[in-house]
């Protein structure tokens, strides 16, 4: 229908009902004075006549209300009539109304928030055609859950399965430069096969992806660019495709350029890439225990997980059949992309799902609570209705309108708040698994709260509305002139709903205080290095021009010394593997003369790389020993350090220093290390998680079974704030080599709260839901009371004349508030009891049931409540006993 | 006089309809007519009559239009339409069939069963 001929409809409505209105007065006059002139005529005097014709007649304003439903004008009119009653209502009320629609704004616009962040990254399907039939491939090996492939396990995989449709491997390549336009950058690639692409179905903004004969070497210095890559470094060029770019100072033709909403990432496991080359896999046996691939597939049509699952099952128990001591106990585990890619942020965001809906549920029985006070003191105008022929459900309808139309005000409200809220959340930047979703506010997520307003509007309106039409007619005529004595049933909806509330934010607050009570702890946690005046950068040596460790050694030591001659530095230090940024690396290890000469079941050690002035500049405590000297180089007896951890468990009473350990089993052909020094304990996988056994290397004597040294990351120390140093810094580096990209410099203490920042926003959020409820519980209890303060005006002028004094009175109203939340309290308890462990995985050296945060919270709850009940006691004691007995 | 009856439920549409076949009505005449062809046998709530006739107006089986009363005063006036005649004639059919099936069940004498 189109505007216009909706207005005309409407307008022939309204002129169709004005007409049968003035119609069906005229017609009910003429039959009344019909029948009384008829009565004359038979001798009854007119006036008689006309009362016994109205009288004989009926319900003349009933009658004409039954006539207008069998014409169905009724429907529309009633609704209009409504919703201009309801809004005039509202507007009557400026008090109530603010403090509805805000209490339900509040509610719904978290729910909106929750839900838009849930409906962006767990319930939109992800931006590939058919998502749904892309499965991550895992490796797995006995005793190895999820593993990557080797390259002939894969190759394996790829020819012999029949139930994938493409299988595609993917790796990461980090280019130490990539020279665009402008000065050299770092840049993050992927590399991936031909089949890579085709598996996720990506169609590119411009040129193609991989050809399947670009996976070997030789054809392989092709590359497809990011959007952003593209877009940034080369200003969009169109003309893009065919040109020449340089990764390392090779050079690569550009062959493709991949459309804006290719992000493809796998939270904690797969970053988003700059850009991608070719993957190009040896068929080489040697390689076959070399896992390093990651690896998905799309299933053929039609083909479900279990089947394939059972396919790629077979070939595994081949594989680990004909290679049992390479790939021993060798399976195949398939997952849903969209299962890895959400995976842990499913939890949580539930979690947070259900804390919102208690805040919804508890600003529903807030409002439903003011309504239902509100619908004893309209009492009066309902009586009047109902006696003027407005039937039972017309009077529902009539307030449950009213209800609704609060929730709708409350929802646009609520969807503003909620809009402000996804800003903020997406502002602290909270976990991996939001890369690439982007949270917005489609009709989607508008079409929820528009669905939550009507059912809540409906919820609170529904109680209230049938409460206070229940009352049989005559009674409530004669109850309608009386306030003091109203009807029992509504104050104990009344008391029920303010338990109900008390018990709900119960939950909320244990939930939150369980999580705060964690983080503090965490915040305790003594990290083992000092955090504060550390200024802290990562430095990359591309390999062309830094090809071994010898010239990588020789840049660090003269990068170390420019930077310790700039004002305010105490002591510079670095380290190849950072604590807290998850950069690691681990080897097995043996001890002289303890370690069985067996190579099966040997203990494995953090291992890393440092400079000399490395602990110094962290504050991490030498223990024993002595630390490294720029003397522990290639052709110096070889040294190494370890931490406490190691110390404590591998030597026990024994001194360490002076023994010798080597990596691998004692037979390798590897050196002895001597043990010189013990270091302090540092918690390098973040503060929750116990030190592991660390071994230290120097940097320059490749004593580790791995020397990576193209890679260090820089700790400067200060005598202050070294934020001030970063600028300086860059200018030293940038002395050195013109060709480095500049490193971009972070405080250790920014390295730290970033480790902690997913616990401090979900301890947060959770925190901030606790508080709305326990808010609007306070609300909730302090409404409750002084309604019924106000209702036993009476009752309590009554009591002041027989001679009751301050304290009692004042007992009597802090009883019943205290009585409520009390038994609410008890009930959260349990209700808190039997949901909280679903907080578990995020609680650290907290139980679930922590008895300290369940009484304290129990405890805050009752005090806010004694708090909530004492202002309207308070009024009912200084009430003035005359006015009080006149008070009706 | 008798007493009067009770009108059975779901009579009143039919007995309208009646009245209204016999020549246009005003609702007050329709209230007469069938009291004077029942013999004032029926009794009949006059406020009852009214959503009756907007019933069967809004289902198209009687029309109204206004006209004058005999005694000069404005009224609205009730016909049967097509549709109406219609109904009128299988509501009677099936209220015979239904009476004549009814009547000889309370006939039944137990040597028949």
């Amino acid at each position: 229908m189109t505007l216009w001929s909706r207005v005309r409809f409407w307008c022939a409505e309204i002129l169709r009902r004005s007409r049968i209105e003035s119609e069906m007065d005229a017609e009910l006059r003429f039959h009344i004075e019909a029948y009384a002139e008829d009565l004359v005529r038979r001798g009854v005097p007119r006036q008689e006549a006309l009362r016994r014709s109205r009288l004989e007649f009926g319900g003349i304003e009933q009658t004409k209300e039954i006539c207008r439903d069998a014409v169905r004008v009724n429907w529309i009119e009633n609704s209009a009539q409504d919703l201009r009653y309801g809004l005039r209502v509202l507007r009557k009320n400026p008090g109530f109304t603010a403090v509805a629609v805000l209490t339900l704004a509040l509610g719904i616009g978290a729910n909106t928030a929750i839900f838009s962040i849930m409906n962006a990254t767990l319930f939109r399907p992800l931006p590939y055609p058919n998502a749904n039939e892309i499965v991550v491939v895992w490796g797995t090996q006995s005793g190895v859950g999820a593993n990557r492939f080797s390259a002939p396990n894969f190759l394996d995989v790829k020819d012999q399965n029949i139930v994938f449709e493409s299988v595609g491997a993917f790796g990461l390549v980090d280019f130490s430069t990539f020279t665009g336009l402008g000065r050299p950058e770092h840049v993050q690639g992927g590399s991936a096969t031909a089949d890579f692409f085709r598996v996720l179905g990506v169609e590119p903004a411009l040129g193609r992806t991989f050809l399947p004969e670009e996976e070997r070497l030789g054809r392989d210095h092709v590359v497809v660019l990011g959007n952003n890559v593209w877009h940034q470094r080369f200003g969009a060029d169109p003309n893009i495709v065919g040109q020449t770019i340089h990764l390392d100072s090779e050079p690569y033709i550009v062959v493709g350029v991949l459309p804006p909403q290719f992000q493809f990432s796998i939270s904690d496991y797969y970053r988003p890439r700059d850009l991608w080359i070719p993957l190009v896999l040896p068929r080489s046996e040697s390689q076959r225990g070399n896992n390093y691939l990651n690896v998905i597939a799309r299933l053929k049509l039609r083909t479900a997980l279990r089947s394939a699952q059972a396919d790629v099952d077979t070939i595994a128990a081949r594989l680990a059949a004909e290679y049992p001591k390479v790939i021993p106990g060798f399976g195949m585990k398939l997952a849903p992309l969209h299962e890895q890619i959400v995976g842990e942020m499913r939890a949580f965001l539930w979690i947070l799902f259900g804390a919102v809906a208690f805040v919804l549920l508890i600003a529903c029985t807030n409002v439903a609570n003011l309504q239902l006070a509100r619908a004893s003191a309209r009492q009066k105008e309902i009586v009047l209705r109902r006696a003027l022929g407005a039937g039972r459900g017309r009077i529902v309808r009539q307030l449950v309108t009213e209800s609704v139309l609060l929730a709708l005000i409350g929802a646009v409200l609520g969807v503003i708040l909620g809009a402000v809220g996804i800003k903020l959340f997406a502002g602290l930047k909270p976990v991996g698994a939001l890369h690439g979703a982007v949270v917005t506010i489609d009709s989607t997520v508008f079409g929820f709260p528009l669905i939550l307003s009507l059912l809540t509007g409906i919820l609170f309106g529904l109680a209230p509305a049938f409460q206070s039409t229940s009352i049989g007619l005559g009674e409530s005529l004669k109850q309608a002139g009386r306030t003091s004595a109203s009807a029992a049933s509504g104050r104990h909806l009344r008391k029920l709903l303010a338990v109900s509330e008390v018990a709900l934010s119960m939950v909320l607050l244990i939930g939150a205080g369980l999580l705060v009570r964690s983080f503090v702890k965490l915040l305790d946690v003594k990290p083992g290095f000092d955090t504060r005046n550390i200024l802290t950068f990562p430095i990359e040596l591309p390999k062309y021009s830094y090809p071994d460790s010898a010239r990588q050694s020789v840049f660090y030591a003269r990068a170390m010394e420019a930077v310790r001659g700039l004002p305010g530095v105490t002591a510079v230090g670095a380290i190849n593997d950072l604590p807290l940024t998850g950069d690691s690396d681990a080897d097995g290890f043996s001890i002289e003369g303890s370690s069985p000469p067996d190579a099966t079941n040997l203990p494995s050690a953090q291992d890393r790389l440092v400079t000399p002035d490395y602990f110094r500049a962290m504050g991490i405590p030498l223990v024993a020993g002595r630390a490294f000297t720029e003397a522990d180089r290639i052709g110096a007896p070889p040294v190494v350090l370890i931490n406490q951890s190691l110390a404590r468990h591998l030597f026990a009473d024994k001194d360490p220093i002076g023994q010798r350990l080597k990596f691998g089993p004692p037979t390798s052909s590897t050196s002895w290390k001597t043990i010189v020094g013990v270091v302090g304990d540092v918690r390098h996988f973040g503060l929750n998680i116990q030190p592991s056994i660390e071994i230290y290397g120097p940097y320059q004597q490749d004593s580790l079974p791995y020397n990576p040294l193209n890679y260090m990351n820089f700790v400067v120390r200060a005598d202050g704030d070294p934020s001030g140093l970063a600028n300086a810094i860059v200018r030293q580096i940038e002395d050195l080599d013109k060709e480095l990209p500049l490193p971009a410099a972070r405080t250790m203490e920014a390295v730290y709260a970033s480790s902690i920042s997913a616990r401090r926003f979900n301890t947060l959020l959770l925190g901030l839901f606790a508080g709305l409820a326990l808010t609007l519980a306070t609300v909730g209890i302090y409404g409750v009371i002084s309604y019924s303060v106000a209702r036993q005006t009476h009752d309590i002028g009554v009591r002041r004349a027989l001679g009751a004094g301050h304290m009692e009175i004042l007992q009597l109203i802090l009883r019943e508030g205290l009585g409520l939340a009390l038994i609410g309290v008890l009930i959260g308890l349990g209700g808190a009891f039997v949901t909280t462990r679903v907080l578990s995985a995020m609680l650290y050296e907290v139980a679930a049931t922590d008895a300290p945060t369940f009484l304290g919270m129990g405890l805050i709850l009752l005090l806010v409540a004694l708090l909530a009940t004492y202002v309207p006691a308070r009024r009912a004691v200084t009430v003035d006993p005359m006015v009080a007995l006149r008070y009706e | 006089m008798d007493k009067q009856l009770d009108l059975l439920q779901g009579t009143l549409d039919m007995l309208i309809l009646k009245a209204v076949s016999l020549g246009p009505l005003h609702g007050y005449g329709i209230l007469l007519r069938i009291q004077q062809i029942s013999k004032d046998r029926l009794g009949i709530q006059q406020g009852s009559l009214y959503p009756a006739l907007y019933r069967l107006e809004h289902q198209g089986w009687i029309t109204s239009e206004w006209g004058e009363s005999d005694n000069k005063r404005k009224a609205k006036y009730y016909r049967l339409t097509a549709a109406g005649r219609r109904r009128l004639q299988s509501e009677t059919e099936k209220w015979n069939r239904m009476a004549d099936v009814i009547a000889g069940i309370l006939r039944t004498t137990p040597e028949e069963v």
